[in-house]
């Protein structure tokens, strides 16, 4: 038996980096159709290996939210801010922060947009109000 | 599988001892369960020491010899465990499962933790470390945020109100007021818990359980050695489960699957459902957790927790007492010796040694549930006073 190297498709240095371009990408299964992000190595849905990556549309809606107001150590000078689960419009879920909304107008249902920070070279995907 | 029985529990107060080290407070524990079973250090063939902060506050890995050695028993063979808050019940599950295979006939479980040897901000960081550091810490998202994530999803769907996640707080503080071993032994009014600060929305100050220093300990027998204990307390169901540490990878916000599935395990194997209990000691960091905990039990169905427990089923002296120690909101958490605490609870009520908190015996059987980070992990014990 021949043995195939695995490697992993999209990695989180390569799932970031589309984001710095401000792109948010994920993975098609093509054994389900099932789209998945962040990355993962098989479909959670169909447990299928045959994955290829695809660019999403980066938009979706509030799922849950909260307003953190006692922050950890990196995200000092940015209390209080939103963070909340954004489901896709491709299906999958993300978390991120919630920039540009004022903290007493967010609510489950709302529309928002993919955005990204840059600080010290680190990325972060965060979304806006659509 | 073999019969396994807890024949000797200890712990010492749940607080924020910073006068003592994550090794004298296991020690106190051990001794005292050791006293409790009337076993000696040298009858002890294993250590299942549970852990979790203690790589980064306490500095220290490779813990389980240096526990083991104090107790004049360092040749035994220690793991340490580690899966977030649920460390604790894990380990003693791995403990009870070596036992139940035949490959001891006592072993110690236990767990000690020193949270307070970190700043606020520093155990803020650290207590987020049980959840997706890559895809969802990054956001900013703290441990009580996680938890807030799954109160907005719960009360989106089942209008879950203010007062009945307050409820909550009021009586596990009511039951830690009863409770010599516990952090807080003072009653709280509804009004003092929906007037505390917010902390991530819309979990307040007194919907979190607090930063706590402890240790916990279980000495277990097999069932052969359990003729020569006074009251063993049979470990009849064990069930654990996992599921995607994100919050965001789930189908619903709203339970934690890890724990039904692992309820499911247990009460299989106990050949009980939730109808049988006498009471439950649930995971209850967070009001929400305690609400969702009880309907992924299948005490209460989904939604109507919330109802339940300010109508005061879950008292006492009501339907079904759950968190009779006060819970991890007054008892105090000090993370990997939650699980093994929670445990210690039931054998003590079974045991009928509960004093002024002593729940009502009708069948003899008490739960555990113990939760790791926001339920990547899950476990539930079912023990039986023969």
């Amino acid at each position: 038996m021949i043995r195939v190297m695995v490697e992993t498709k999209l990695t989180y240095d390569k799932y970031m980096e589309s984001i710095r371009n401000n792109k948010l990408t994920g993975l098609r299964c093509n054994s389900c159709g099932k789209v998945i992000t962040p990355p993962k190595h098989l479909c959670p849905n169909c447990k299928s290996e045959d994955l290829d990556i695809i660019e999403l549309s980066g938009k979706g809606k509030i799922k849950t939210y909260t307003i953190i107001r006692v922050p950890p150590p990196k995200f000092a000078k940015d209390a209080p801010y939103t963070a909340a689960i954004v489901e896709l419009d491709e299906g999958p879920c993300v978390t991120a922060r919630i920039i540009g909304l004022a903290s007493d107008k967010v609510s489950i249902g709302q529309r928002v947009k993919m955005n990204h920070l840059e600080k010290d070279d680190e990325i972060e995907l965060v979304f806006n109000p659509q | 599988m073999r019969d396994v029985t807890a024949v000797g529990v200890g712990s010492t107060r749940y607080d924020m001892w910073r006068d003592k080290t994550q090794t004298e407070l296991f020690a106190e524990a051990a001794m005292d369960a050791m006293k409790d079973a009337d076993v000696e250090a040298k009858e002890i063939e294993a250590l299942y020491y549970a852990n979790c902060q203690g790589a980064y506050g306490w500095t220290q890995l490779h813990a389980g010899p240096i526990m083991a050695n104090v107790l004049g028993i360092g040749y035994i063979p220690t793991t340490r465990m580690e899966n977030a808050c649920a460390s604790g019940s894990v380990a003693f599950r791995h403990a009870y499962m070596a036992v139940a295979a035949g490959f001891y006939d006592i072993v110690m479980v236990a767990g000690s933790e020193t949270v307070s040897t970190m700043t606020t901000p520093r155990a803020t960081e650290a207590f987020a470390f049980g959840s997706d550091r890559l895809y969802e810490v990054c956001a900013g998202v703290t441990f009580p945020g996680f938890y807030a994530l799954i109160a907005n999803a719960h009360i989106h769907k089942y209008g879950t109100t203010r007062e009945q996640l307050a409820a909550v707080a009021v009586k596990n503080h009511k039951n830690g007021a009863k409770n010599p071993k516990a952090q807080f032994q003072k009653e709280v009014t509804m009004e003092r818990v929906i007037n505390s600060p917010m902390i991530a929305d819309p979990l307040r100050l007194f919907d979190c359980c607090p930063f706590s220093d402890g240790a916990s300990a279980v000495i277990l027998a097999s069932g052969e050695q359990a003729k020569r204990f006074d009251t063993p307390i049979y470990i009849i169901g064990s069930g654990q489960a996992s599921d995607y540490t994100a919050l965001h990878d789930r189908k619903d916000l709203t339970t934690l699957a890890a724990a039904s599935y692992a309820a499911e395990q247990a009460y299989k194997q106990a050949g009980i459902g939730s109808k049988d209990l006498d009471l439950a000691e649930v995971h209850d960091c967070f009001t929400i957790a305690e609400i969702i905990a009880t309907e992924d039990l299948g005490i209460f169905k989904r939604g109507q927790a919330g109802v339940a427990v300010l109508e005061g089923a879950t008292q006492i002296d009501g339907k079904i007492p759950v968190n009779s120690s006060g819970g991890l909101k007054a008892k105090g958490h000090p993370v990997a010796a939650t699980g093994i605490g929670q445990i210690i609870e039931i054998v003590e009520q079974l045991r009928g040694e509960s004093g002024k908190r002593q729940v009502s015996i009708k069948r003899g059987i008490g739960l555990a549930h113990n939760v790791g980070g926001s339920g990547g992990t899950a476990t539930v014990h079912i023990l039986k006073r023969r």
